[in-house]
């Protein structure tokens, strides 16, 4: 009777510090990015079956069947889709952040302080049409615009750049985040622990988040605990086998990558940041650079065509004043050959051998208030202000999707910590709980140590 | 709900990023005194605000070139002024030459005077400003007015005005021809003043030698060619007078519109310095009360501590 109580006693001790050892795992992980509560199972084991003196029907103590972990699945998916949708959106703001970092036309400078000052020194030419100082200032001002306007396309290009070469380095986090999964799918087969399984589904959960957010992963759960990561419909990990991804020259966009699976070369579906990175990248930017080239166009075909009508000093007449490149006008911009470095080749007259005669000049200046793009609805610089605003526009509606987006994310969080996370107080009650357990079992202990040694004294 | 341990902590990093960004942005604002410092501030704002620097920057423009406008006007102005004067006083000379008993020393010293106030006259017909003739027409970095075959001054400018933009597609005269003014020949044959078919110098150096000569009779005839020279220069100030104050009415225009431009812009771009502070003091209670929650919750003891003591 004693040795049986001493066994109920062993079951409880041994249960009931293997729940301690569960609490002390959630309490040392309180603070660890994707980790998943556990809570031991209880269930009593039960008496002997045959009825037997020793079993008589009386259970044989207490064991733990299970290492439950907290999770709601179903949070966890919204939770996957919701952090994928905010990579994208991160990422696409970043790179829009960037573009608008380039914009100085606020301070004065940028492409609205050069086309200002470069009218402004058409206007002083008309007032001095023989001056070369007042010639070589409007060369000057020609030379700082077009270096306005390709600076701000080179800018645009380097940003395209940077969004391309940072595709390489989210497709080899992509690729170490999938071999982990495919590397904790393996461990998940050939293990049998419960707990250790569960902290390793607990690693295989955040590797599979961060994976949602860098390329909209999902989970797909298998037989046995594996879990498939798949990516538009496509599989990125089958059980322990991944589909590598890389990069490929993208044909729609020439000298620009894409992110292909290594395997039959087919694009990947675009979700989360890589979505983001490549939406700014070959549409935004794309857009924008659009843009600057009917800018560069624009100002350099009405300039020229007043240009082309005037005289110069020397009374030469049909000279250009900007030469770029149709294919790409604004990253080639530049004055022409007619008057670089020729201060005296400005035709600043409208009429020849009148060196005095500034009416050219005069209509230049004037261009700035010329309706010549979008219809002869905008004049150049409203073109510019009308591009500066759409692009912080852009920021600011990505910004706003984005705010509202990381709150939702935020606010799921919450929810799904509610349910996962650990609470410290909660997890000191469970100690408090497991202990007094274990305290109890040990009473047992000592009490049936006492009850041998009552008998034993019978004997003497 | 139930409340995770992570949740407490990354609860209050949101709100503390989320009260630093907008402290960050109304300190940018304070510190600019700009109410927009990027695009992305307020977009439609923007738009705007560079359509209003352009505006700005054209109405500044325009004050410069109608401010050189108007250096060239008033020069020319006093010069004509001077031409104006010189031809009454040759006027004046012409009447103390026109008596019989004048004796011939005192002719010939008239006869110089008036050779000398032509050269005057010419010295300001020749005035030039910043290296530009003002009566050259658009040939201005050329003396109009030279010494032709002896006793005679050529014209080498042309028949056209100097012009400055004064308004878009607008522009004003600021000088008048030489040719027009001295009535020499325009390109075309013409002379400005009807029924004298002698240029100015012309007419003052027969003058000198009609007084030198005692011509009386001839010096009557000049001296009613003196007074239409004397007319059409009193005529030519009054038509620079009319630029003049042409340009000085686009300069008031200009200047009103820099005002206004610069009003509007001040509306569309400077920071309301009043409900920036306001919203800044707000934000800070917030960001303290922030600040204060994440003290006290790192100082709040779990049951750890108080069951475990």
């Amino acid at each position: 009777m004693s040795m049986r109580l001493l066994d109920i006693a062993k079951t409880a001790l041994s249960a009931h510090r293997a729940a301690i050892n569960i609490v002390g795992h959630n309490v040392a992980n309180a603070q660890t990015p994707g980790y998943v509560r556990q809570r031991p199972v209880l269930q009593a084991i039960p008496g002997a079956a045959d009825g037997s003196l020793e079993g008589s029907g009386i259970g044989g103590g207490v064991e733990i069947a299970n290492v439950q972990q907290l999770r709601n699945e179903f949070l966890g998916m919204q939770l996957d889709q919701q952090t994928a949708l905010l990579g994208e959106e991160e990422s696409l703001l970043e790179a829009l952040q960037r573009v608008e970092g380039l914009l100085t036309d606020l301070g004065g400078g940028g492409v609205a302080g050069a086309l200002a000052d470069f009218y402004d020194a058409w206007d002083d030419l008309a007032t001095m049409p023989t001056s070369l100082a007042a010639r070589t200032e409007v060369l000057q001002r020609g030379e700082v615009l077009c270096d306005a306007i390709t600076k701000r396309q080179e800018n645009l290009n380097s940003v395209r750049g940077k969004l391309d070469l940072q595709l390489s380095d989210k497709v080899e986090h992509i690729n170490r985040l999938s071999a982990e999964v495919a590397q904790i799918n393996e461990k998940i087969g050939a293990v049998a622990s419960v707990a250790v399984k569960n902290d390793l589904m607990s690693q295989r959960e955040q590797a599979v988040r961060e994976l949602a957010r860098l390329c909209g992963a999902e989970g797909i759960k298998q037989d046995r605990d594996i879990m498939d990561v798949v990516v538009g419909g496509q599989r990125l990990v089958q059980q322990s086998t991944v589909m590598s991804l890389e990069i490929a020259l993208d044909p729609a966009h020439p000298g620009f990558h894409t992110v292909v699976f290594a395997d039959n070369g087919e694009e990947i579906p675009r979700y989360g940041e890589l979505a983001g990175m490549l939406e700014a990248r070959d549409e935004y930017i794309v857009s924008y650079q659009s843009r600057m080239d009917e800018l560069a166009k624009a100002i350099a075909d009405e300039v020229n065509t007043i240009h082309q009508a005037g005289y110069d000093l020397d009374g030469n007449t049909a000279l250009d004043f900007f030469s770029y490149n149709p294919a790409a006008p604004a990253s080639t911009l530049q004055l022409s050959a007619d008057v670089l470095d020729n201060p005296k080749a400005i035709a600043a007259a409208a009429t020849t051998s009148a060196e005095g005669d500034g009416d050219n000049a005069i209509a230049i200046g004037d261009l700035r208030y010329s309706k010549v793009l979008m219809g002869a609805t905008y004049t150049i610089e409203e073109y510019n202000a009308d591009l500066v605003s759409d692009i912080g526009g852009d920021v600011r509606a990505v910004q706003a999707r984005f705010d509202s987006r990381d709150q939702l994310v935020n606010n799921i969080q919450l929810s799904y910590e509610a349910v996962s996370g650990v609470s410290l107080d909660e997890e000191a009650i469970e100690l408090i709980r497991y202990q007094q357990a274990y305290s109890a079992a040990a009473r047992m202990v000592t009490l049936s140590l006492q009850m041998l040694d009552e008998i034993m004294q019978l004997g003497k | 709900m139930r409340i995770a341990s992570r949740s407490y902590i990354d609860n209050l990093s949101y709100g503390l990023a989320r009260a630093s960004q907008t402290l960050q942005r109304l300190s940018i604002q304070l510190s600019s005194a700009k109410r927009v410092t990027k695009a992305s501030d307020d977009p439609v704002g923007v738009g705007e605000i560079l359509r209003r620097h352009a505006d700005l920057a054209a109405a500044i423009s325009r004050q410069r070139t109608i401010h050189a406008g108007l250096r060239t006007a008033g020069a020319g102005d006093a010069a004509l002024d001077d031409i104006g004067v010189g031809l009454g006083k040759i006027s004046t000379l012409i009447i103390q030459a026109n008596n019989s008993s004048t004796p011939a020393p005192a002719l010939r010293a008239i006869a110089n005077e008036v050779r000398s106030v032509a050269g005057k006259i010419r010295d300001d017909a020749n005035t030039s400003v910043a290296g530009r003739y003002l009566f050259a027409g658009l040939l201005d970095q050329t003396m109009p007015f030279v010494e032709g075959p002896p006793g005679t001054i050529t014209y080498q400018g042309d028949s056209s005005e100097q012009n400055v933009p004064v308004a878009p597609g607008r522009t004003t005269p600021v000088t008048i021809a030489g040719d027009y003014l001295l009535n020499f020949e325009d390109a075309g044959g013409e002379r400005a003043i009807a029924g004298l078919d002698k240029d100015a110098f012309t007419v003052l150096e027969e003058t000198a030698q009609a007084i030198e000569d005692k011509q009386l009779t001839e010096l009557e005839q000049l001296s009613e060619e003196v007074e239409l020279l004397r007319d059409h220069a009193v005529q030519c100030r009054a038509k620079m007078g009319v630029y003049v104050q042409r340009l000085q009415a686009a300069e008031n225009v200009a200047k009103d519109h820099e005002v206004e431009t610069r009003r509007m812009l001040g509306e569309s771009e400077d920071v309301d310095i009043a409900q920036a502070v306001l919203e800044l003091k707000s934000v800070e209670l917030t960001y303290q009360a922030a600040l204060l929650a994440v003290g006290q919750v790192a100082q709040l003891p779990t049951l750890f501590e108080v069951a475990y003591r």
